[in-house]
């Protein structure tokens, strides 16, 4: 399979942040989301109208704290473990998944650590060797208390089919 | 043609979508405010985690109530340059503000004059001990610590002479060192 392009959104000192490509090759979630929250056009549960101009704010806020991660080798605070060694970045409703690889096809899952004796509480401690290459996946909303059974199982399949780009 | 464009074209790497929103006068603004507030938030909440201070004690010490620390410490809300400051120094920082120019042509900030260079001179003095076996030498630049008991001093390490000598010197090319090895007394130095 020949290799994608992927989008790179920030080539730091610990990590490249691009944005994962589903199985034809072209599809970007990650990069169709950029677009949308730059027209306000995200399907934001809490929205009232759309275009909402708060979006704007919301995409260079979802940019830097994507810089900050590839500059300082962990995220800020807005992120939660999902499973699998999926994680997200939380920016208000919004939540994107991020996976780490060595850029060859293959991750190994890093789990993350509840630790609630930290001050922000529900602070999950980031794995001190995630890999290189971290990839933006899948998005959605998030407005009930327990992320959706199905946004779990599309966040597995946005990595698969993105590795699998890489893999011989 | 921009400057990614020209990477682009020599060969170089693509440029990342941050380095292009950078260059772009339309949504470098935005940027900048959202990594000003990424930053401010991480200095606020790394100074907080390597403080022994609770919430509760920060908020006696700023003033304010617990649940405006909780508000300020989770980015909740514009931050005033102010509370930023009173927080950082409650914390036991001062915050300091700088700014880089982002392309060649920009005038840097720094200013444009020299420091005065009699304020160093006056106040320069190295004292070499000898203490427990091993050699300190230590710096101060202001001119009311004449003793090494009193005054504030940079310690600059357990080194040969010849090396602290020039250590010293890197620090201060104004300071000579004369002190003998076991000297504790002042002043060691003369000026140049």
């Amino acid at each position: 399979m020949a290799k994608v392009v992927r989008t790179v959104l920030a080539d730091g000192d610990y990590h490249e942040v691009a944005c994962a490509v589903l199985s034809d090759g072209a599809t970007s979630p990650a990069v169709e989301l950029l677009e949308l929250l730059d027209q306000g056009m995200w399907p934001d549960p809490s929205a009232h109208h759309f275009p909402d101009s708060r979006q704007a704010a919301d995409r260079s806020r979802l940019i830097a704290e994507i810089e900050y991660l590839a500059d300082h080798g962990e995220p800020l605070k807005d992120y939660d473990y999902l499973h699998q060694g999926i994680w997200e970045f939380k920016i208000g409703t919004l939540r994107v998944t991020f996976y780490d690889t060595l850029g060859d096809g293959s991750f190994t899952v890093k789990t993350g650590t509840r630790n609630d004796s930290h001050w922000a509480k529900r602070r999950f401690d980031f794995p001190e060797h995630f890999d290189e290459y971290v990839r933006l996946g899948h998005y959605f909303g998030k407005s009930e208390q327990k992320t959706r059974k199905s946004d779990l199982i599309k966040a597995l399949v946005v990595r698969e089919e993105d590795l699998k780009h890489d893999r011989n | 043609m921009t400057e990614i464009e020209y990477q682009q074209e020599a060969g170089q790497r693509p440029a990342s979508l941050i380095e292009v929103e950078d260059a772009d006068p339309l949504r470098n603004l935005e940027l900048a405010a959202a990594r000003a507030e990424v930053r401010v938030l991480h200095l606020l909440r790394t100074a907080f985690e390597r403080s022994s201070l609770s919430q509760k004690e920060l908020a006696e010490h700023v003033g304010v109530t617990e649940g405006r620390v909780s508000q300020v410490l989770n980015s909740e809300g514009n931050l005033k340059i102010t509370t930023i400051a009173r927080f950082l120094r409650a914390l036991g920082y001062k915050f300091e503000l700088d700014a880089t120019p982002t392309k060649p042509n920009i005038p840097s900030l720094t200013p444009r004059r020299e420091k005065r260079k009699s304020r160093r001179k006056n106040g320069g003095a190295v004292y070499y001990a000898n203490e427990r076996g091993s050699h300190k030498i230590l710096f101060t630049s202001r001119k009311e610590d004449h003793e090494p008991a009193r005054g504030n001093f940079y310690f600059i390490g357990d080194l040969p002479a010849t090396a602290m000598r020039e250590t010293a010197n890197a620090i201060d090319s104004n300071i000579t060192f004369r002190l003998q090895r076991g000297q504790q007394e002042s002043p060691s130095i003369g000026k140049k």
